[in-house]
């Protein structure tokens, strides 16, 4: 009989893994223990930092700066309205998506990340922020309760799009508010001038607003550009060819006195924030102009000879045929895209407008912080880094999945 | 090389000529691709072109429906002179069907919404209507089954059927076909050529560019050999494959046979 034996070293697994790859000889077992050594230290002192030497209560004090700016405190319920519409369109978005067999599962995963926010927001502000108090939990309470009612209504995904449209105006009209400024200065209503407007609030309507504008806009260049009417192209490519030709710092400064200059009013009539979301959304559509290009030049000519002989026109071929092969093509781009338009609005600042990148600068000067030895840089940047990385990170998983599941099928 | 002779393809007397091409030239670029064209085809007919690479069978069909245009001479579809004015390129594109060798099926759509676009965006043709129609033409090509799945996840066999569904869809009086079987698997050949042979048979006028030799012999009325963008000898299979007349068409046959 053979004896039983050993069975022999694993050679797959984590263990086996460092073995062979970190612990192979001596050098390398010197070295991979120093690194983790010095990995250790440098976590240590980071959370030891954090935890025990940030400070914090500063960030947590200018808490309104950074969600609102300069924005009425006694109107601060309109903003948190806003934010409620928003959440509730968005899940009611979600909750919609849940009966078609697409686009559930990522709708999903966007609505409860959005959800995981405002419900520690409604914890904070229950706890703490009284002037708020029971606002963020109402933001939670639309939000969740779009969700389920999207789930039990299917039939309203039928109007969803003119509810979004609805609701975008009505956010509009609640932020900005409906009377003149000095009509009456008590009135809840008021009009709040856009200079007032900043913080978290101002990015996401910034890039809201040229992610959402500068997709049809840039469709729209790339289709001109391929177009056989030389109006229309030579528009299209000089445009596009002169908008990528430079930084968005610098059409950020000359729309702040070009814009005025076309309307013909002196600068300070046309509020900076609209100089700002022209020139973010011009200036999207041209880098979305050529991503949807790229899209375009992809879809073989098969498909249009396909399209002509079963006798659609052109502009049916482009839209049920070309443009939806193209634009998924291109999804990964057009999403880094956004996540790009998200980030650069903290170029604003150059024009005067405080969003949450620049709020951060004036919390970085307040009498009280320059007193701080070392100021609080690293805490500012720490939390802007988070709340970008919260919404930067979402969007990229969302990329990923919808491009794993319009590959379903395909090819 | 011998001189190559250039032959009237005229329908047989007594058909209603559903396609007439008179003296039809094109070009590409100074590359002259189409000469001095003459052809009528009846309704009903099957007409079989036959010819090497670059013969110009594959222009030749593409002027039909548009695809190519013309330069010179006339092209009658219907009765309907063929010309730059949208309205009347449309109005033949509505009349023809067009199967072509890699298929062109529309990815992003499922089996079904493939067979069933032109009839609801072209025809404005209601959807439940669009849509039983769609799954009576797939039954026809034998892939009813698959209407719900994309054209990815069919075989290049069933493809082509599928792509046939969809140039029947529109319920065209002609049907091109460009090497629908040049593009396949051996084994997928039969199953699409067995559609057509059955479409042959049902009376609509066919056009059909292929190298499938036991399908000229077996349902075409008439087959045209095309060289060097002319026609150059044209007659019923039995003449064709027994009996051809030019050298270069026995030269062709004798390398392909």
């Amino acid at each position: 009989m053979i004896p039983a034996r050993k069975p022999p070293m694993a050679t797959s697994g984590i263990g086996p893994w460092f073995r062979q790859n970190m612990f192979n000889n001596i050098g390398n077992s010197i070295i991979s223990i120093l690194a983790v050594a010095f990995v250790l230290l440098s976590m240590f002192n980071l959370f030891t930092w954090v935890f025990t030497e940030g400070h914090w209560e500063v960030v947590w004090k200018n808490m309104r700066l950074f969600g609102v700016y300069t924005y009425p405190t006694d109107l601060l319920w309109r903003p948190l309205l806003a934010a409620a519409m928003t959440m509730g369109l968005v899940g009611l978005s979600a909750g919609l998506a849940q009966h078609d067999e697409d686009g559930g599962e990522i709708m999903r995963g966007v609505f409860w990340w959005f959800f995981a926010l405002v419900a520690f927001l409604a914890v904070l502000g229950l706890i703490f922020w009284e002037s708020v108090r029971f606002w963020w939990l109402i933001v939670a309470i639309v939000n969740i309760g779009g969700y389920y009612l999207g789930k039990a209504v299917p039939q309203l995904s039928r109007r969803l799009i003119w509810i979004w449209a609805i609701g975008i105006i009505a956010v509009f009209v609640v932020i900005a508010g409906v009377l003149p400024a000095d009509s009456n200065p008590e009135s809840a209503m008021r009009f709040v001038k856009t200079k007032n407007w900043g913080g978290f609030m101002l990015t996401l309507i910034i890039s809201a607003f040229g992610i959402i504008v500068s997709f049809p806009l840039g469709i729209a260049l790339a289709l001109g550009r391929k177009s056989k009417l030389p109006v229309l192209k030579y528009f299209s490519i000089g445009f596009i060819e002169i908008v990528r030709g430079a930084p968005l710092i610098a059409w950020l400064f000359i729309a702040s006195v070009f814009v005025p200059l076309l309307l013909d009013q002196s600068p300070d009539k046309v509020p900076g924030l609209y100089r700002v979301l022209a020139a973010v959304t011009l200036f999207s559509a041209a880098y979305m102009a050529e991503n949807v290009r790229g899209g375009l030049a992809a879809v073989p000519n098969g498909q249009t000879e396909a399209a002509q002989a079963l006798g659609l026109s052109a502009w049916q071929n482009t839209r049920m045929i070309v443009l939806p092969q193209a634009l998924r093509a291109v999804i990964p781009a057009i999403v880094g895209q956004s996540i790009g338009l998200f980030k650069d609005t903290s170029l604003v600042f150059v024009v005067g407008l405080f969003d949450i990148f620049n709020v951060h600068k004036i919390v970085a000067t307040q009498p009280e912080v320059l007193l701080i030895p070392g100021g609080i840089r690293l805490e500012l940047s720490l939390l802007l880094v988070a709340v970008y990385w919260y919404f930067s990170f979402r969007m990229s998983i969302a990329s990923r999945q919808l491009e794993k599941q319009l590959g379903v099928g395909e090819r | 090389m011998a001189d190559i002779k250039n032959t009237h393809a005229t329908a047989p007397a007594g058909g209603e000529h559903v396609i007439a091409m008179n003296d039809m030239n094109k070009w590409y670029g100074d590359f002259h691709v189409l000469k001095d064209i003459n052809l009528s085809i009846n309704k009903g007919e099957v007409v079989v072109v036959i010819g090497p690479s670059g013969s110009g069978k594959s222009t030749l069909i593409r002027c039909v429906n548009r695809l190519e245009e013309y330069q010179e001479g006339e092209l009658f579809v219907n009765n309907v002179l063929l010309t730059d004015d949208i309205k009347v390129i449309n109005q033949v594109r509505k009349e023809t069907g067009m199967v072509f060798q890699q298929f062109n099926l529309f990815p992003h759509i499922t089996v079904l919404d493939n067979v069933t676009l032109a009839p609801i965006n072209v025809r404005k043709v209601r959807r439940s209507e669009a849509e039983k129609k769609g799954m009576e033409l797939l039954d026809r090509v034998g892939i009813a089954e698959q209407a719900h799945k994309f054209p990815g996840q069919l075989s290049g066999g069933q493809q082509q059927r599928v792509a046939i569904a969809r140039g029947l869809a529109m319920e065209p009086e002609i049907l091109l076909f460009d090497e629908p079987t040049s593009a396949l698997d051996p084994e997928m050949v039969g199953e699409v050529l067995d559609v057509m042979k059955e479409l042959a048979r049902s009376g609509i006028t066919m056009i059909v560019v292929t190298h499938e030799m036991g399908f000229a012999r077996e349902v075409a009325d008439r087959v045209i050999f095309m060289d060097e963008g002319q026609i150059v000898e044209v007659g019923d299979p039995e003449h064709f494959f027994t009996n051809p007349q030019e050298d270069r068409t026995q030269d062709f046959l004798s390398k392909i046979l």
